[in-house]
């Protein structure tokens, strides 16, 4: 449990001081300075400045709080949902001949899972945005139901093996009802799976939400977002590569730190 | 072997017909669309819309669009965009080969790119297990390894800014955009290929280790076979099925990848008009585009079932 602890603290950490970023701006992030257009990164503006002479870090570290908000919104939905399809659909009576109405739920839950898998990420994303409008709260939407299906298969293919240990052959010879051996007994043991499955999902989707947002699908034109950034940095690319260079980098780092989580949880649980 | 075969026909089918409805149902979830919108806007009666949404089909119960729907997707008609009319399967026609041709050349360099870098970071594996005796030098791993670490992290959208500002900006070696020259394919295909480089790179690596310390490979090493004979005849050919697995999930991360690229690089093809669809709220074209998109994902997955097959004896045995 404490390596397991150790594995995911610096990406808590590394998230919290990106929730707290807006504290340290040095600007307003909306504040437009004409007369400060483009500027090159300088003791004054440490990232540089903007086609409105906005100063880049602010709107750096704002934004990241912005799109942080939502991939972490998104991540919630896919782990939810994703846990829930996953271990319904894992679930199997023992009960051999008599069909059981646990065993049509998880063919339900299965059925849901592979279509919703069909579908491409991104491309699925984009479908629930037509449905949705855009804006924050279905971009949060779009991109964490486009990640249930992936998470759901993950957790399905842990929990059919956790569910051939002994402690469940245990619980079940002892009296206990299979929900309640779903539930309490398998589920606690797939922590670890699911954390790593949570880290995963959340660097999904932040590179979808950061799509989408680069799409214009996300926050009101001028309102800071990595996404956003990114969008703008490509249209000045000639004259101001810092702008989008920023907002890049950290999505880079920040995807990389939960892929680099997610193996370290992975394998403390193998140990 | 036939149950096998049929077996996962049965499965693209059901995977197909999952896609289409699950696209059905989502997309008629929500009144509101882009052509009562714009009818509206136009100060047409209500009297209009409906007409037109009669022509269209639209005023039928559910279960009778769905049933329409699919009859006429068995026939290969994808429907009509609900803004001008004009059949789907026109309007992506028109697309379809800008995105054919960037999805081939990405695959290409991510398939490249992806197994040299595996192939360079599994070589400290294929060392201990003793099928190399050349020592990788550690400047050529490290940077194998920062470049997957990177193809596998870096958003399309940032990769792709940076390679415009350095060739097209700095260097002035090639277009920032458009379509039509093969020069204006070779950054968005860099750029997309890239970011499949790092899944391949990461499953050729493992593939590698897994291979490497299996019976036939040390048998084949002490039978006094050359390092390249077993590199390449055992190693790499038994990797083989696995990396193909890896290329056909990269075909939905192409699709995706094709909408954000397109639309950096100017260029056309399906992820421009699916997103021009999306931001007009044309869901009869959105639905189209995505259901065509689901059924070409669902086919790199059978033809990569059916590779897998064909090139691993094991999997042919199994099933025997």
């Amino acid at each position: 449990m404490k390596s397991r602890l150790g594995a995911i603290s610096p990406l808590v950490v590394v998230l919290l001081a990106v929730l707290l970023a807006p504290i340290a701006a040095p600007y307003d992030p909306m504040a437009t300075d004409t007369s400060a257009q483009f500027q090159a990164p300088s003791a004054a503006h440490w990232l540089g400045t903007d086609q409105f002479g906005r100063d880049v870090l602010s709107r750096l570290l704002h934004g990241g709080q912005r799109t942080l908000f939502v991939t972490l919104a998104a991540t919630g939905i896919a782990a939810a949902v994703g846990t829930l399809l996953g271990m319904m659909s894992a679930y199997r009576s023992n009960e051999t001949g008599v069909s059981h109405p646990g065993d049509w739920i998880a063919f339900g839950a299965g059925v849901i899972v592979s279509a919703l898998f069909a579908v491409p990420a991104l491309v699925l994303a984009l479908a629930l945005v037509t449905l949705l409008g855009t804006g924050l709260p279905s971009l949060a939407i779009a991109t964490g139901v486009s990640q249930i299906a992936p998470f759901a298969r993950l957790v399905a293919a842990a929990a059919r093996q956790a569910a051939a240990m002994p402690y469940v052959e245990a619980a079940r010879s002892l009296g206990a009802r299979e929900a309640r051996i779903t539930w309490q007994h398998v589920l606690p043991n797939l922590l670890p799976t699911l954390l790593s499955a949570t880290v995963i999902a959340f660097a999904y989707c932040l590179l979808n939400s950061a799509a989408l947002s680069f799409l214009g699908l996300g926050a009101p034109p001028g309102q800071p977002d990595w996404g956003a950034m990114l969008y703008e940095g490509r249209q000045v690319f000639r004259v101001a590569i810092w702008v989008g260079l920023a907002s890049g980098s950290a999505i880079t780092i920040l995807v990389w730190l939960a892929i680099w989580t997610a193996d370290r949880v992975d394998f403390s649980s193998q140990q | 072997m036939t149950a096998r075969v049929l077996a996962f026909l049965l499965r693209a089918v059901a995977s197909a017909w999952l896609a289409v409805t699950v696209t059905f149902v989502l997309l008629r979830l929500l009144p509101g669309d882009g052509l009562t919108a714009q009818l509206r806007e136009s100060g047409a009666p209500d009297s209009v819309i409906a007409e037109r949404q009669a022509a269209l089909g639209l005023d039928a119960p559910l279960p009778v669009q769905y049933g329409r729907y699919i009859a006429a997707l068995l026939r290969g008609d994808l429907g009509v965009s609900l803004l001008n009319g004009q059949p789907v399967s026109e309007l992506m026609g028109a697309q379809v080969w800008a995105t054919v041709e960037l999805a081939i050349a990405s695959l290409m360099v991510g398939t490249v790119l992806g197994v040299g870098i595996g192939y360079v970071g599994g070589q400290s594996a294929l060392q201990r297990y003793k099928v190399s005796s050349r020592a990788v030098p550690d400047g050529l791993r490290n940077i194998a390894g920062i470049v997957a670490t990177v193809a596998l992290s870096a958003p399309v959208m940032w990769t792709g800014t940076l390679a415009v500002w350095l060739f097209a900006a700095r260097l002035d070696w090639l277009p920032a955009g458009g379509a039509g020259r093969l020069s204006q394919l070779i950054l968005p295909a860099l750029v997309l290929g890239f970011a499949t480089a790092g899944g391949v790179a990461q499953v050729t690596q493992r593939a590698l280790g897994a291979i490497g310390r299996e019976a036939f490979v040390q048998t084949a090493i002490a039978k006094g076979l050359s390092e390249w004979v077993v590199g390449f005849r055992h190693v790499l050919r038994v990797a083989l099925p696995l990396i193909i697995t890896q290329m056909s999930i990269q075909a939905g991360f192409l699709l995706s990848g094709a909408v954000v690229t397109e639309s950096m690089f100017s260029r056309p093809g399906i992820g421009r008009l699916l997103l021009d669809a999306v931001l007009r709220q044309d869901y009869l074209l959105v639905q189209g585009i995505v259901v065509w998109m689901s059924l070409v994902v669902i086919a790199a997955t059978a033809l990569a079932d059916g590779l897998a097959l064909l090139t691993d004896a094991r999997l042919r045995q199994s099933m025997l």
